[in-house]
């Protein structure tokens, strides 16, 4: 029997092996690691009662995981992206910004992934946050466009109708609305210490889904203590003059001004806009830290900015 | 984190280290002043540990002044500064000589000090890289690897000892190195046109520094003499606080600052731990490590095989499957970190791993006999048997110390500080779960494995082994898979031995950087230790999450101590070891009696349909309502045992049905409550409990009995079987409880869990264990 073993378990495991293939192709949650259906769509959900909010669905996420997102469906406070009525926002004066949308709430099980991300470095979460980013985005792009009616020029296939659909479309719109994105930054000891600047990665990723030129244009001056440790007023104060303009940000947004409107014919003359930046971070306060940026922003060059953040998360 | 990488020559030859802080390594390589003052210091600690230890005697509780002095001194009489290098034990075993030939200078811990020159890279290396340079170098050009002969011959050939002469070698050798190492880091990422490029050109571009020795400035000697024995004490403190400990940066200047180690002269955390790594009681790593590529075979498949870089975690053993490379802000590279323990703290390749130090060797004696010891504890007969054997195989001489590569010198009879050298480390972790005997440390550890029944007083058998431990001046840990198991052992332990520290560590305890004689640990914090241990317990090992996790099993190897023992607990031992202890490669003991001297319950099976179909059709079977009925006029405490959350609140509302007067709950791993309701279940209050297998171990309700229902289902193994049949009959007044297998088949686990426990009852009729033994009754019933 002894002799016989090896060749048993080599049979068991070429067994399992068979087996496997004719097994539906099972993958694992990314976030819990439990076994799942690849499944796209809410209606074949085991509580379909779920597709009728009409949420996004992340893919790689199983049921349970998808259903606790909480996802931001209606904003209700239009300048800071809240899903709640909002009093911040009218007693706010100075706004650098036009807008904050975040993609969702920041409750118990958000702040956990977060913190897992960000505290503990599970860096394998990255396109997982990214990936719910991208309907904030693309919810924000396409109201920016039909409100500022900017016009997207479709691009021509010369064998290929003239429809562009679903993420190609997407990508034109995203390239006609947003002139840069940029992030926001941390300290030198911050970096060090965590490796990354999870703003920087967000901004990255959804910059290069959607090929859109990104830049790093600020420089925290200083190093604070956590953010997630303070009041309201003590945040306020402490993020004044947190922010300065990288050296080469005004000669950068210049470039990209002239370049925009270098390309005029000169029988139609464009109408000038100033430039649409994108401020990404990852989680959206009392807004102190992304105004705080926006004004560093609108400071540095003399053009004119309107600037937009996207937040991962809205507290 | 980033380092410097250096090489520094000594009086007996040349050797490279890494370094968190250049400073300290200028001083105290070149600076007369500054080791003057670190002699004093390390001089009259040594006096100190000398006479603590003459005090010691038979005494077996050690303080901390003297784990300072007295065991340090002991060991680090042998030991050349900082362990950077790998080779450093083979010299340590192999040759005597070496210390001898330095004389006075051995005998007080610090051998050659007074170097004449380094040569140090100029700009920071990211620290995995400085710390592979560092290695390379040792492999390459170490002592012993160029002969002595040929650098002296280039020495000679030009008098103007320096730049252009044969030790000028040395920072072509380390600039070779650094770009050798950047290279294999390269050859780890994708495509890279680098790793293609020859190093020669990259070699050149590594800036090196020369320094030479001078002196302070006049004033200033005194001064840095000063500083220097401060730094000192300093250093000594701080190692002591970490010994046994394997740490990341952040981790050690936690326990530092909980340690109250002082920074004298506002020098930093970094200076502190790297003198203590020059002194060689720590030693840096990177928390990972590269692993050198094993030479492929063959011409063609060499042309063709990309070279490919192997990491390895430092920390949990986990190799190249687990990393995930991204980069790194810290040191500018793409740098691997490991996913397997981050949970943890994370491990990344450019941060640091501090090591301090294994444990000291035992004496070999103890002042009373085995008999005597064992008495003490009022153990059942079952119970003293085993545990005499258990101790006299952790008693046993270690093959480590009988080993003839002992230096015979009382000044050098300890062992390195350092056994788990990076050549020995690397292919520890296999595949298989059980790689016990994989390990290095396998060699030479003893394994004990404990079989006893459940219910059979595992803990106090431990007692006499940890006693043991103590009185021959050791450590002992006790690690469990779960917390609450280690909060309910820590009342008993320090119960038993009210002289000795105890310390309970798990995710969140308020003990976590302290030191203690005895340790209580959930598997996880074993992570943080390394050789520090000369007995390690683990319970349960056949549990979740500590059965089938390879980190686990790594992390049980690593903490205990080259010539320490290991004893294993439980009462299903899996079928690895089963096997292994069948074929006497594992030495063991059976205890097949509870400590009260009554038989297991048998457990009767009961022929119903699935649970599933019972809750479709709303109906309970007559057969099961019957047996229940029977246990709660009985007055016991039911458990009923199901596989799936989803049925135990269909089900506490159907057996609610039945009015039977008692109060019936359910619970299960999301239940927030379940604390609340075991609690009232073990004060009567609830009778019945529906519950899922997270009650399946570890929990002692008097009087009860079990019912496990579906109990053909895959998800319940033999041993969880046995584990939840043993929840029944626990206590001495109620040894008779029942247990019932219902299941709509008879499956292989039933009838093995059946088998095993039959078993055991009937070891322990033969042995005579039983309280009143009938001979023959425990016939198969199957």
């Amino acid at each position: 029997m002894a002799v016989l073993e090896p060749f048993l378990k080599q049979l068991k495991q070429s067994g399992s092996i068979m087996f496997s293939l004719l097994r539906p192709a099972y993958s694992n949650c990314r976030l819990c690691g439990r076994s799942m259906k690849p499944i796209v769509r809410a209606e074949t959900y085991a509580d379909a009662s779920y597709a009728r909010y009409q949420l996004p669905i992340i893919p790689e996420l199983c049921e349970s995981c998808n259903r606790s997102i909480a996802w931001i469906k209606d904003v209700r406070c239009l300048i800071c992206g809240r899903a709640v009525h909002c009093d911040d926002c009218i007693r706010r004066v100075d706004a650098g910004f036009i807008w904050n949308r975040s993609a969702v709430r920041y409750d118990s099980v958000m702040r956990s992934w977060l913190a897992n991300y960000k505290y503990q470095g599970q860096e394998h979460l990255e396109p997982l946050l990214i990936d719910m980013l991208e309907p904030m985005f693309k919810q924000m792009t396409t109201e920016l466009i039909s409100r500022l009616n900017i016009k997207v020029k479709p691009r021509r296939y010369k064998y290929m109708p003239d429809i562009l659909t679903g993420f190609d479309q997407m990508k034109h719109h995203a390239a006609a609305c947003w002139d840069i994105v940029t992030y926001v930054p941390i300290s030198e000891e911050r970096a060090s210490e965590r490796g990354f600047n999870q703003a920087q990665r967000l901004a990255a990723g959804l910059a290069r889904r959607y090929g859109l030129p990104i830049a790093s244009l600020l420089l925290r001056t200083r190093h604070t203590t956590r953010q997630s440790f303070k009041t309201r007023l003590e945040r306020l104060r402490d993020t004044r003059m947190l922010f300065t303009a990288e050296p080469a940000a005004a000669a950068l947004l210049t470039s990209i001004y002239t370049d925009k409107y270098s390309h005029a014919s000169t029988f139609f003359t464009l109408e000038k806009q100033p430039l649409r930046v994108l401020l990404v971070d990852d989680i959206y306060t009392t807004g102190s830290t992304a105004n705080s940026c926006a004004i560093t922003l609108h400071a540095c060059s003399g053009i004119t900015l309107e600037l937009y953040v996207l937040t991962w998360a809205r507290s | 984190m980033k380092g410097w990488v250096y090489v520094v020559e000594e009086q007996r030859g040349l050797s490279a280290f890494v370094t968190i802080e250049p400073e300290i390594d200028r001083l105290f390589w070149l600076d007369a002043e500054f080791q003057m003052g670190i002699r004093t210091t390390v001089e009259s600690v040594n006096r100190i540990g000398r006479r603590a230890g003459a005090i010691e005697g038979g005494e077996w509780i050690r303080s901390d002044e003297k784990s300072v002095g007295a065991v340090k001194d002991a060991r680090k009489a042998g030991i050349r500064e900082n362990g950077a290098t790998g080779n450093e034990e083979v010299e340590l075993y192999g040759g005597g000589g070496k210390t001898e030939a330095n004389g006075e200078a051995a005998k007080n811990g610090i051998t050659e000090m007074n170097a004449g020159q380094l040569w140090m890279v100029d700009s920071p290396l990211a620290l995995g890289i400085a710390v592979r340079a560092a290695d390379l170098w040792e492999e390459r050009f170490g002592i012993g690897k160029v002969k002595a002969k040929e650098r002296a011959a280039g020495q000679s050939g030009d008098s103007a000892v320096g730049k252009q002469g044969g030790f000028s070698d040395a920072a072509n050798e380390i600039k070779q190195c650094v770009a050798l190492a950047i290279k294999e880091a390269d050859a780890g990422l994708e495509r890279n046109d680098a790793a293609a490029a020859p190093i020669t050109a990259a070699a050149a571009a590594v800036p090196i520094r020369h320094i030479q020795a001078d002196r302070s400035p006049r004033g200033a000697a005194a001064r840095t003499a000063r500083r220097a024995e401060a730094l000192a004490a300093a250093a000594l403190a701080a190692a002591g606080a970490m010994q046994g400990r394997a740490l990341l940066h952040s981790e050690a200047h936690a326990l530092l600052a909980a340690a109250g180690a002082s920074r004298p002269g506002g020098a930093s955390w970094n200076a502190v731990l790297q003198l203590a790594a020059l002194l060689g009681r720590l030693r840096l790593r990177s928390a990972i490590a590269v692993v050198a590529e094993p030479r492929r075979w063959g011409v063609l498949a060499q042309a063709l095989g990309r070279p490919r870089r192997r990491c390895r975690c430092k920390r949990c053993g986990s190799g190249e499957a687990r990393m995930r490379r991204t980069p790194c802000a810290a040191c500018g590279r793409m740098c691997a970190y490991c996913e397997a323990c981050i949970g943890m703290g994370r491990a990344r390749e450019c941060s640091l791993l501090l090591l301090g130090g294994a444990a000291a060797p035992l004496r070999r004696s103890s002042p009373l006999p085995q008999e005597t010891r064992l008495r003490r504890w009022g153990l059942s007969p079952a119970q003293l048997e085993a545990a005499g054997q258990a101790l006299a195989c952790i008693e046993a001489p270690s093959p480590m110390t009988t080993s003839s590569k002992q230096p015979s010198s009382p000044l050098t009879t300890t062992q390195s500080p350092f056994p788990y050298s990076p050549q020995l480390l690397s292919p520890s972790i296999t595949r298989s779960p059980y790689s016990w005997s994989k390990h290095p440390s396998k060699q030479t550890q003893r394994v004990f494995m404990l079989w006893a029944v459940t219910g059979a007083g595992k803990t106090e058998m431990i007692f006499p082994l940890i006693e043991s431990v103590l009185l021959r001046g050791g450590r002992a840990l006790v690690a469990t898979p779960r917390r609450d198991v280690v909060l309910e052992l820590d009342p008993r332990i320090r119960k038993a031995f009210p002289g000795a520290g105890v310390v309970t560590l798990y995710g969140g305890s308020e003990q976590r950087w302290e030191q203690g004689e005895i340790t209580l640990a959930t598997t996880h914090q074993l992570l943080r230790f390394e050789g520090s241990f000369e007995l390690v317990i683990i319970d349960e090992l056949d549990a979740f999450p500590f059965h089938g996790d390879p980190v686990l099993h790594y992390a049980a190897d690593k903490v205990c101590a080259l010539h320490g023992a290991k004893v294993l607990l439980t009462a299903t031992p899996p079928a690895e070891l089963r096997r292994d202890a069948r074929r006497g490669r594992l030495p063991y003991a059976r205890v097949p009696v509870r400590y009260h001297g009554h038989p297991l319950p048998v457990p009767v099976i009961l022929r119903i349909p699935a649970i599933k179909e019972v809750l479709h059709n709303a109906k309970l079977p007559a057969k099961l309502v019957k047996v229940v009925l029977q246990s709660v006029e009985r007055g016991a405490q039911l458990f009923l045992f199901v596989q799936r959350i989803r049925h135990v609140d269909p089900l506490v509302r159907l057996l609610r049905t039945l009015h039977t007067g008692i109060i019936i709950e359910g619970t299960s791993s999301q239940d927030p409550q379940r604390g609340d309701k075991v609690q009232r279940f073990r004060r009567r209050e609830i009778r019945l409990l529906v519950t899922t297998t997270i009650l399946e171990r570890g929990v002692t309700v008097p009087r009860s009995d079990v019912f496990i229902l579906d109990a053909d289902e895959k998800l319940f193994d033999d041993a969880s079987l046995i584990q939840m049949a043993g929840r029944a009959g626990r206590s001495a007044d109620d040894p008779h409880g029942k247990v019932y297998f219902c299941s709509p088949s008879r499956s292989r686990s039933q009838a093995s869990a059946i088998r095993q426990i039959m078993m055991m009852n009937r070891t322990a009729d033969k042995k005579g264990y039983l309280i009143n033994s009938r001979k023959g009754i425990f016939k198969w019933r199957f």
